[in-house]
């Protein structure tokens, strides 16, 4: 779909990383400039395929560059600055998260159709411009911090980068809109900025709803979730379930004596008093396979679920079904989350430092080989 | 007024919280956005008919009204920038109406369980025999194939199934959902660029598409490396409370105010000399237990005694002044009613002022997006049920008096909510 488009992803943050890999993911030329030696700052951050840490083993780099190219330049300096306004000429889209000024000049005099893609924590100006954030930093400004977690304890951050995921979503979707624009207008110049702070703040759904219309804030609550023999599930049964769905829960859990208990009648009555119902489950429950519990309440129309970890996604029959993971070297990495007229989008493996330097810079922009030699030893490739 | 989207015309089928989320930004850049509901099958957003006491429906005020199902907040907040009409897909009059909508519309997007469209003959097969270039967006809990096509699911069920609570959770302790529904939003916020990018194609080549987006797919995406990092040699803990991979110290730390609290992250130890100087804990600077961000993580736990000895005596807003001056990242932990008044947020006009004719005032949600040359929309707010048949099934669809008044009368379209 994004096959006429060329992108430079300078971003060091998974959140750019990711914003690409969507693109690319539509067909878009992604070429990722990276520091030369060094590579993305997420080629040093884990999880590493082994022990050893080096630049070609960092399980996050290989997962968010699936699909790209990559060249390594040095901006800093006088001549790859030259080299870097000859590749702007080239391309249709800038994803950056260095907020630099002088960067953004650059970018439109080389070429001002440009569409240049801003990632921050919290905005390119305003009252917190310089102020430092991260994923933690951003969640609990945006109103999404306080109300996860134990109400005993501080609160607690959604895990893992998915905070960072959220802010490569919002620049993916932000990236498509002003390319509309741009396919419609003749302005140049354009420039569409997302950050951590706006994108978290669209994530808490219900924290500035509550407070706002019943005035009081919401509380963090224990989660329900329910101790299987093998790990965690929630029964489903407050929310989202059928008319008859209690009865043949009932007939399942071969329990008929609640069938008529007034206390669960309805789905209401059974979020009201689903701690009551919770223990009552308790002993069932833990006696179960956690997929299995999922799978049969389903089957009655619950909106049940089980905590999958890691491992039992890999094992999922669902995705597996679906082909929803890539085999790269022997390990399944999680595919592009859609089918387009049922073809899922496949992707390349991620890039070594520098794979495609020839590709690009003599093949796309015409350098001779000899040249790129003298680049290289001069450090700026 | 007049905007990038102008003229798109998108029917929406979804309910809930993602794809409202995804229509409610595309209507912000001026699409014009059909929600159809029924009487009988209204958005679960408006609740319940009749509202018992134990409802969890957030009314204003706490006060439902005579039609509690126009004035749910959620559906206040979620629904603006819609149309709203009422049709009875099940009669065959209805489903009739539904497909002159289709012949007129460029995207039809849906998220019930992957079977109903085809036993409402809403299908992508059947709505492209009426409209061969339209763009079809299932956003279905699991994909349109496989085994567990037709299970359902809320964002919380899948921060379970996409492995999402399998790495949040406090240091040690057992998986959390997010109380957030996480995944809800995300979702809502990728098909924005996934449908766009389908419209610029059919600009360009003609062609509709039928893009089969999976939820569970997408939150599993949000913990990539952690999959790859299953079948590598080397596993670490996945439940890591709020403390950061390489940083420490990171933490959530107790400030004085009721269930108030500030984060804070060092990233380096630089940053952890000057934390120690305006604690005025100078002795700290110079024990070789807390030297690098390798040691301060083996020592967290003491060290975030030590950090929350000295935040609990001040106000979180004095605690984000006074470290941000000093150049690390730091920041309050914001109530619901303190983000809307966020200074940065507002700065960026991220909240607009509506009033809503029955609901009042309140500050809306809008997009995470500020561009150099275009500007969203000013909010619409949230329509009631059915406000808008008469203007789509006349003005839109020609229908004459005596037929419209057909429909009502035959609750295909219109009636009382039950």
């Amino acid at each position: 779909m994004l096959e006429d488009l060329r992108v430079i992803d300078l971003s060091n943050r998974a959140a750019g990383s990711y914003a690409s890999k969507l693109l690319s993911s539509l067909g878009a030329y992604v070429i990722n400039v990276e520091k030369p030696y060094i590579g993305d700052r997420s080629r040093s951050i884990g999880p590493f395929i082994l022990k050893s840490m080096y630049k070609e083993s960092s399980l996050l780099y290989k997962y968010l560059n699936i699909g790209k190219k990559s060249i390594t330049l040095d901006i800093t300096t006088t001549t790859g600055r030259k080299i870097f306004q000859d590749l702007l000429s080239v391309v249709d889209i800038v994803i950056d998260d260095s907020n630099s000024e002088l960067l953004e000049n650059t970018i439109w005099l080389s070429n001002p159709s440009i569409i240049l893609s801003s990632i921050t924590d919290f905005g390119k100006n305003g009252p917190y411009v310089d102020f430092k954030g991260n994923d933690l930093i951003n969640q609990g400004l945006s109103g999404l911090l306080q109300t996860m977690g134990l109400p005993s304890k501080e609160p607690l951050k959604v895990g893992g980068n998915s905070g960072e995921y959220a802010v490569g979503i919002s620049m993916f979707s932000g990236i498509l809109i002003s390319l509309f624009f741009r396919d419609s207008s003749v302005l140049g110049n354009n420039m569409v900025e997302t950050s951590g702070l706006q994108t978290l703040a669209l994530a808490q759904i219900h924290n500035s709803i509550n407070s706002q219309f019943r005035g009081s804030d919401n509380v963090r609550r224990d989660s329900p979730l329910l101790k299987a023999k093998n790990g965690w599930v929630t029964m489903g049964l407050a929310t989202g379930s059928r008319d008859d769905t209690w009865h043949n829960f009932c007939q399942i859990l071969e329990m008929p004596e609640l069938i008529n208990d007034s206390r669960f009648s309805s789905m209401e009555l059974r979020r009201k008093n689903e701690s009551e119902l919770n223990q009552i489950l308790e002993e069932w429950v833990l006696n179960q396979d956690k997929e299995e519990i999922y799978h049969k309440l389903q089957n009655i129309s619950t909106i049940a679920g089980y905590v999958a970890e890691p491992e039992d996604l890999l094992h999922s029959g669902q995705l597996l079904e679906r082909e929803f993971f890539n085999n790269i070297d022997g390990m399944l990495y999680p595919g592009i989350p859609f089918l387009i007229d049922n073809v899922r989008p496949s992707l390349d493996k991620a890039p070594l430092l520098g794979e495609n330097n020839i590709e690009i810079y003599c093949d796309l922009l015409g350098y001779k080989i000899s040249d790129l030699s003298l680049l290289h030893q001069s450090g700026v490739v | 007024m007049n905007n990038l989207l102008n003229g798109l015309r998108i029917l929406d089928l979804t309910q809930v919280a993602a794809g409202p989320y995804t229509t409610m930004l595309m209507g912000y850049f001026g699409a014009d956005v059909i929600k159809i509901e029924s009487s009988s099958r209204m958005d679960i957003n408006r609740g319940p008919v009749k509202p018992s006491p134990a409802t969890h429906t957030v009314y204003p005020n706490n006060n439902p009204g005579n039609q509690p199902w126009n004035l749910a907040a959620h559906h206040i907040q979620r629904n603006v920038n819609k149309l709203c009409i009422t049709l009875d897909l099940s009669q065959a009059e209805g489903k009739k109406q539904i497909y002159e909508l289709i012949k007129i519309s460029d995207v039809f997007i849906e998220n019930f369980r992957a079977s109903v469209v085809d036993r409402l003959e809403l299908d992508y097969e059947s709505v492209r025999k009426i409209n061969p270039s339209i763009i079809y967006a299932k956003i279905s809990s699991q994909g349109n194939s496989g085994k567990e096509k037709n299970y359902g699911s809320l964002g919380s069920t899948l921060e379970q199934t996409g492995g999402l609570a399998s790495v949040t959770g406090y240091l040690g302790n057992k998986p959390l959902l997010t109380n957030e529904t996480f995944p809800d939003p995300m979702v809502g916020l990728f098909s924005v660029g996934i449908i766009l990018s389908a419209i610029r194609r059919r600009q360009m080549f003609g062609k509709g598409c039928f893009i089969d987006l999976s939820q569970r797919e997408l939150t599993v995406n949000l913990i990539g490396e952690h999959i790859l990092e299953s079948q590598s040699d080397v596993q670490l803990p996945k439940l890591l409370g709020n403390s950061h991979k390489i940083f420490a110290p990171q933490g959530v730390y107790k400030c004085l105010g009721e269930d108030d609290w500030i984060t804070i992250s060092i990233s380096t130890d630089k940053e952890w000399t000057i934390l120690c100087n305006i604690m005025n804990k100078q002795n700290l600077i110079k024990k070789i237990e807390y030297k690098t961000a390798f040691d301060r993580h083996k020592h967290s736990k003491e060290i975030d005694v030590i950090i929350n000895e000295w935040t609990a005596s001040k106000t979180k807003y004095k605690l984000m002044r006074i470290l941000q001056e000093a150049h690390i990242a730091a920041g309050v932990v914001s109530k619901g009613r303190e983000v809307v008044n966020d200074p940065q947020l507002n700065f960026l006009q991220f909240w607009d002022n509506v009033n809503h004719p029955h609901a009042g005032k309140y500050k809306q949600v809008t997009t995470p997006w500020n561009f150099s040359n275009l500007e969203r929309n000013m909010t619409i707010p949230a329509h009631n049920l059915g406000e808008d048949n008469q203007n789509i099934f006349q003005n839109f669809l020609g229908l004459d008096n005596n037929k419209y008044q057909y429909l009502l009368d035959n609750n295909i379209i219109g009636g009382s909510p039950s």
